[in-house]
């Protein structure tokens, strides 16, 4: 009886040591690992993925977290250098041993990202990054959430080219960064094929430049009737502006990174006329409800901040998140990472707002299809009276290509 | 338009702004023999300063010019007392990587208050371009081909007429012998960095209205160093003709080699002016006796 007694009263305080490890694990934060470029020409992009998740997570965790836990992030600076993302991302797996990574950076960053993060059979949602690459990993732990593929926006481009611009000679100036470079190379091919389009020079430049007089002394030697630049905004203003000072009066067509208020302030007038894409549901300042609310929270979270901010990045990272937390939330209390993917993979047509009470909608709705492509939607704008008004008489199909066209997905 | 003519307008005026990074570069070698790898942040910090003093305090341009050289020198004057003079007797890498660090200090400094948002200057002239010959240029880049040659001139007048500018010279070819005629050598020291940082102070205000403020501005410092090593450390003249020399090159290289090759071109022309003259076009052999 003793014997009993004491196999018994040891049994019960093993069941309850392993009733509250359970707990006390339930109860941990989640932790994320986040990536992006903090310093360097390419901070506003890291810093806006940033900050648009840590708003989202706030929110997360002011209702209650997720499955009663809370959400936390930890942030790294890549540079936007692949030899740093893949010290960061060794740092993030094996030091900080995150359960997750969202990332915010650009796209030969993502490709590394991406690369360790299969390796390691972590889930890695990219919010930012656009190259083809990191989803033709074809890895089932890499989501890409509210960015869009390469792929589909020179779909959409060369449509917009063709059938609205109606360009029949266009000159390209690209920056040599893999997305900058990846998408003009694909446009270029795209609007040959399809609308016989003369590209009449590529001229290259590279992210930082300050002076584009050469490049942009070429295109005017060509006479297009379109300069298609494909770039970070920065750059892109500085040669719009010096385009018009060289006395090119030729339009150009942009990217879906120049649709930012800071490619206004530098370019000013000379901006005018300038076509882009735009990937969010709504610009800075738009009058939607769901946008005034954004801005009204964002500028409470970061009251110091210029005007410019929140940037469309920290909108795609403020959706992407509440996507990785809802993936998070059906995954259940027991959430495991193989757990975490299959449950992202039901998401279709998730809008953030639908089942997460502070949120607001300012993201495309996100489905993971077969590629793990969250958004495949755009829509083009035209800077008219030195702001960014939507083209409301063109309305770019979505696409529905496969890519690659027999993806098979592995873990 | 004739391609040739704009291209070398075009490089010309790419070239001042190479010039203005180059002289100040060279001002401070010549009297204190450092290499001062924080002068492209002394762009930046004009520039920002010159978005101050215009946006923020509505100052109007010209006198925010003259605003960002007074702040830009005071800013010289405490970074040399504060990073450089402990550093006197220092090997001569010790002082190179403390300019290295003050560069960071300074950009990351700014990105902490302002962020990378960038900015931009109203300036006081037009950015219509004018017509001559058929090459066209604005007033704005006409501004800073005309302030290098003000500047030019005014650091000749400077060195062989005034007290100061002659004590800056003696200090230049022997610190040990200015200071045996009386001469502060560690008062020329600041008044040196204060000069070489208006100089930078003045470019950040003048190409602030044209390319927009961020902190990446200091990248300028690349093409302006290899100005300074081409027209021979120790030379203004030379550092006006390797600032052009570099625009213009780079613009040629930029349309009729490739533009992915306009960035590599200053390197190969300071390789081959190095290769037939290693002390550069302008600068003296040093010849040290062993």
């Amino acid at each position: 009886m003793n014997l009993l007694s004491s196999l018994g009263k040891r049994a019960g305080a093993l069941a309850a040591a392993l009733v509250m490890t359970s707990m006390a694990h339930a109860q941990q934060d989640i932790l994320i690992g986040y990536h992006g470029p903090m310093t360097g020409p390419a901070s506003w992009v890291g810093l806006g993925g940033r900050d648009g998740a840590l708003l989202a997570i706030d929110e997360i965790n002011a209702a209650g977290g997720v499955n009663g836990r809370k959400i936390k992030m930890i942030s790294y600076d890549d540079g936007a250098k692949p030899s740093e993302a893949e010290a960061v991302s060794k740092k993030m797996i094996e030091s900080d041993k995150v359960f997750a990574i969202l990332g915010g950076g650009v796209s030969n960053v993502g490709i590394v990202v991406g690369e360790e993060a299969h390796r390691a059979k972590v889930p890695y949602m990219n919010g930012t990054a656009a190259s083809p690459k990191i989803m033709d990993i074809q890895s089932r732990w890499i989501f890409s959430g509210a960015t869009i593929d390469i792929r589909d926006i020179s779909q959409n481009e060369v449509i917009f080219i063709g059938e609205y611009l109606k360009a029949k000679k266009v000159a390209v100036m690209n920056a040599t960064d893999e997305f900058s470079q990846t998408l003009a190379n694909d446009v270029i091919k795209g609007i040959k094929e399809k609308y016989g389009v003369d590209v009449t020079t590529q001229q290259k430049y590279n992210p930082g430049d300050t002076d584009f007089s050469s490049q942009l002394l070429a295109v005017k030697q060509t006479n297009p009737d379109h300069v298609l630049l494909f770039g970070l905004y920065v750059e892109a203003a500085r040669a719009i502006r010096q385009a018009r000072e060289l006395g090119i009066r030729t339009p150009f067509m942009g990217d879906t990174s120049m649709m930012n208020s800071g490619l206004l302030t530098v370019a000013g007038p000379a901006a005018e006329g300038l076509t882009v894409e735009y990937v969010p549901l709504y610009f800075n300042g738009n009058k939607a409800k769901d946008m005034v609310e954004f801005e009204a929270r964002y500028k409470k979270k970061f009251p110091s901040y210029p005007v410019d901010r929140p940037n469309y990045v920290d909108v795609y990272n403020y959706g992407t998140m509440y996507a990785l937390a809802e993936g998070m939330k059906r995954a259940g209390p027991n959430m495991t990472q193989k757990g975490l993917v299959e449950a992202l993979e039901t998401l279709k047509e998730f809008k953030a707002s639908d089942s997460w009470p502070n949120a607001v909608h300012i993201i495309q709705p996100l489905s993971f299809n077969e590629a793990h492509n969250g958004n495949r939607r755009l829509s083009f704008h035209r800077v008219a009276n030195g702001t960014f008004q939507p083209i409301a008489d063109f309305k770019p199909p979505v696409p529905t290509t496969k890519f690659p066209a027999n993806a098979t997905l592995k873990w | 338009m004739e391609l040739i003519p704009q291209l070398i307008v075009s490089g010309i005026a790419a070239g001042a702004l190479y010039a203005l990074v180059a002289i100040g570069l060279v001002l401070i070698y010549k009297a204190t023999e450092i290499v001062n790898f924080a002068q492209g942040e002394s762009v930046t910090v004009g520039a920002y300063m010159g978005w101050l003093f215009v946006t923020e305090f509505h100052m109007p341009y010209f006198p925010a010019i003259a605003a960002v050289m007074a702040a830009s020198a005071l800013v010289g004057i405490v970074v040399e007392r504060v990073a450089y003079r402990p550093l006197i007797h220092s090997p001569p890498f010790t002082v190179i990587l403390a300019t290295l660090a003050v560069g960071l200090i300074i950009k990351n400094a700014i990105r902490l208050v302002w962020q990378d948002t960038p900015r931009t200057i109203n300036g006081a002239l037009s950015a219509t371009p004018l017509e001559f010959a058929g090459v066209l240029i604005t007033p704005e880049r006409l501004a800073i081909i005309v302030t290098v040659a003000v500047v030019v001139t005014a650091l000749m007048l400077f060195f062989r007429f005034t007290k100061l500018g002659k004590a800056m010279r003696a200090t230049a070819q022997s610190q040990e012998a200015a200071s045996l005629m009386g001469i502060s050598v560690s008062g020329i020291f600041s008044k040196t960095w204060a000069l070489g940082s208006a100089l930078g102070g003045i470019a950040g205000v003048l190409i602030a209205p044209l390319i927009g403020i961020n902190t990446e501005l200091g990248g300028v410092l690349i093409p302006g160093f290899v100005a300074a090593i081409v027209g021979g450390f120790t030379s203004i003249p030379g550092a006006i003709v390797g600032g052009i020399m570099v625009g213009v090159f780079e613009n040629f290289a930029g349309v009729y080699v490739s533009s992915s090759f306009k960035r590599v071109v200053s390197f190969v022309i300071l390789i081959a002016v190095l290769m037939i003259r290693p002390s550069g076009l302008f600068g003296k052999p040093v010849r040290k006796q062993v």
